[in-house]
């Protein structure tokens, strides 16, 4: 008893997450087959693992995470390398900085989603519109992020390399760049969320397969279970990317202090 | 060196001021897109692909806005929406501060609590607009529940942050003197986490505002975002525009009010709040 007891002290707070959700799980099973038992208002977990199994062996999980991860990949990459490119000339030039930023404010701040019926009548159904969708959503905490990380790096490393005769080109490479990298990082995995949200958004709107195309259709036939099929997908997949970016910036810039 | 010699500026100082420049390119880029659009209603192409069906001018725009704002329209749709993001975002708060309080004073429910929050603060919530809507029906009750959901973790989190961020000598020293555990709460743990809490909120303003927009688009009967899809799904871009632009300047406003408050609450943070404004956004 007591051996047990040690290893649940000494992992209390992975003994206790698995617990926590293991008990949810169960308070969630219990309410749908004791309180409340009509499918339409109310699926336990059970059912969703059903509908889970019944979607993924008819092969339409496949087909749905397919095309919102082309959608994802495609608008995110793109987003990313342009973020960075203009966060860098906002950075290093004064006059690009005054130039784009009131519209970086603007369109960071707007709901970009809105647009998305217009990108929809404007692309079509199809891909392009999503990707656009995607890429706008993606591109903007890259951006800021790139430009605040490159003009709060410490000035006293910049005149260190300058005064030992270092190259404007060093000074970026191995000053600016470096000094930046943690919160070009933390940029990066505030995207992944922007444009998950932008992804399935613009699926709400029209398309014909994908994540959210999957939970409006299905929750448009009352096939709640089936809807939070998707709701679930999305919960791992996000928590997965904010992980292993995570991971990879603890990786990239150990010396940098996490906020949480 | 191309002159040594010091020349009067042509432009005066007061015009070159980055604010100044700042209003030039928004100016400009007005213009560029009003002119751009001009020129391809000359193209045969504009015809062709119905371009007026999916993008309107700026002069279109505000041509519709005033339309719509003496038919009233657009006041009833800013209310609808004013009020599902009103209620749903003071329940955030209120409900936000308390958990994440809770949270970073007691370890245990902490433990118990944290892959809840941490797996859905990674969720997009939004998705769970449509299953809101199949569970509660329409009107403005399940569009403020999206709206919370959307809101309330950024919150959570920042005010867990907060507290625990608490600077463990000033609290020894109040309890040194002979400070009471509820003074050390309001004189040192309140104060000290105001800003960290603020900040979440901040965050939280973007995400209710598209929370509010995606809720409406699924069941509402009035609000800017039914109103965006409502006239989108009718090939009419001036007043999708419209309700853009009026979500962006609430957006940017209670942005900026926000960040006054913060100065307000906490004057000392400002510096560091000014630096981080720009788009730096804390977890």
């Amino acid at each position: 008893m007591s051996a047990i007891g040690t290893i649940y002290r000494s992992h209390e707070k992975k003994f206790d997450a698995v617990i926590s959700v293991i008990l949810g799980l169960i308070i969630w099973q219990m309410i749908d087959s004791l309180f409340i038992r009509n499918p339409l208002v109310l699926v336990g977990p059970s059912r969703v693992a059903q509908s889970f199994m019944n979607l993924f062996s008819r092969g339409l999980l496949a087909r749905h995470v397919y095309a919102t991860f082309v959608e994802f990949i495609l608008g995110y990459l793109v987003g990313v390398v342009t973020g960075f490119g203009l966060g860098v000339a906002m950075a290093l030039s004064r006059r690009a900085k005054e130039i784009l930023n009131p519209w970086v404010t603007i369109w960071y701040n707007a709901p970009i989603i809105l647009l998305a019926p217009l990108f929809i009548t404007a692309f079509g159904l199809g891909l392009v519109s999503k990707v656009v969708i995607v890429f706008i959503a993606a591109v903007f905490p890259v951006l800021f992020n790139t430009y605040t990380g490159m003009t709060t790096v410490d000035g006293r490393l910049v005149e260190a390399v300058r005064a030992f005769g270092g190259t404007p080109r060093q000074i970026f490479f191995k000053v600016t760049l470096p000094g930046a990298l943690p919160l070009i990082m933390t940029g990066l995995r505030l995207s992944v969320g922007r444009a998950l949200v932008g992804a399935i958004v613009s699926e709400f709107f029209g398309a014909r397969a994908g994540i959210g195309y999957l939970i409006t259709a299905a929750s448009e036939a009352f096939r709640t279970a089936e809807a939070l099929v998707g709701v679930v997908l999305l919960a791992i997949g996000g928590y997965a990317t904010f992980e292993v970016l995570k991971y990879i910036e603890r990786r990239i810039a150990p010396w940098y202090e996490h906020r949480v | 060196m191309k002159s040594v010699a010091k020349r009067d500026p042509l432009i005066p100082a007061w015009l070159r001021s980055s604010r100044v420049i700042g209003a030039y390119s928004v100016i400009a880029g007005l213009a560029i897109w009003q002119l751009a659009y001009q020129g391809l209603t000359w193209t045969h192409y504009f015809k062709a692909y119905a371009i007026n069906h999916f993008l309107s001018s700026p002069l279109q725009v505000i041509q519709s806005f005033g339309e719509l704002y003496q038919s009233g329209e657009l006041l009833r749709h800013s209310y609808f929406s004013l009020l599902e993001f009103v209620y749903g975002f003071l329940l955030a708060i209120g409900v936000g501060i308390l958990v994440g309080f809770i949270m970073a004073t007691s370890k245990k429910i902490n433990y118990y609590l944290d892959p809840w929050v941490s797996c859905l603060y990674a969720t997009p919530l939004v998705a769970l607009a449509p299953v809101i809507m199949v569970w509660f029906g329409l009107g403005i009750f399940p569009n403020s529940l999206v709206v919370f959901l959307g809101a309330v973790f950024p919150i959570l989190l920042n005010t867990y942050t907060g507290i625990k961020s608490v600077r463990e000598n000033l609290i020894d020293v109040v309890r040194a003197f002979g400070g009471s555990p509820s003074q050390v709460f309001f004189k040192v743990m309140i104060p000290d986490a105001t800003p960290t809490i603020i900040t979440g909120i901040r965050l939280a303003v973007g995400r209710a505002v598209i929370s509010v927009v995606v809720a409406e688009l699924f069941g509402a009967e009035a609000g800017l975002g039914f109103m965006v899809y409502f006239y989108s799904q009718r090939f009419l871009p001036g007043p999708v525009f419209v309700a853009i632009v009026v979500l962006v300047v609430f957006g940017i406003l209670s942005f900026l009010a926000l960040e006054k408050i913060q100065g307000w609450l906490s004057p000392w943070y400002a510096y560091r709040l000014r630096r981080e404004a720009h788009g730096m956004e804390l977890e």
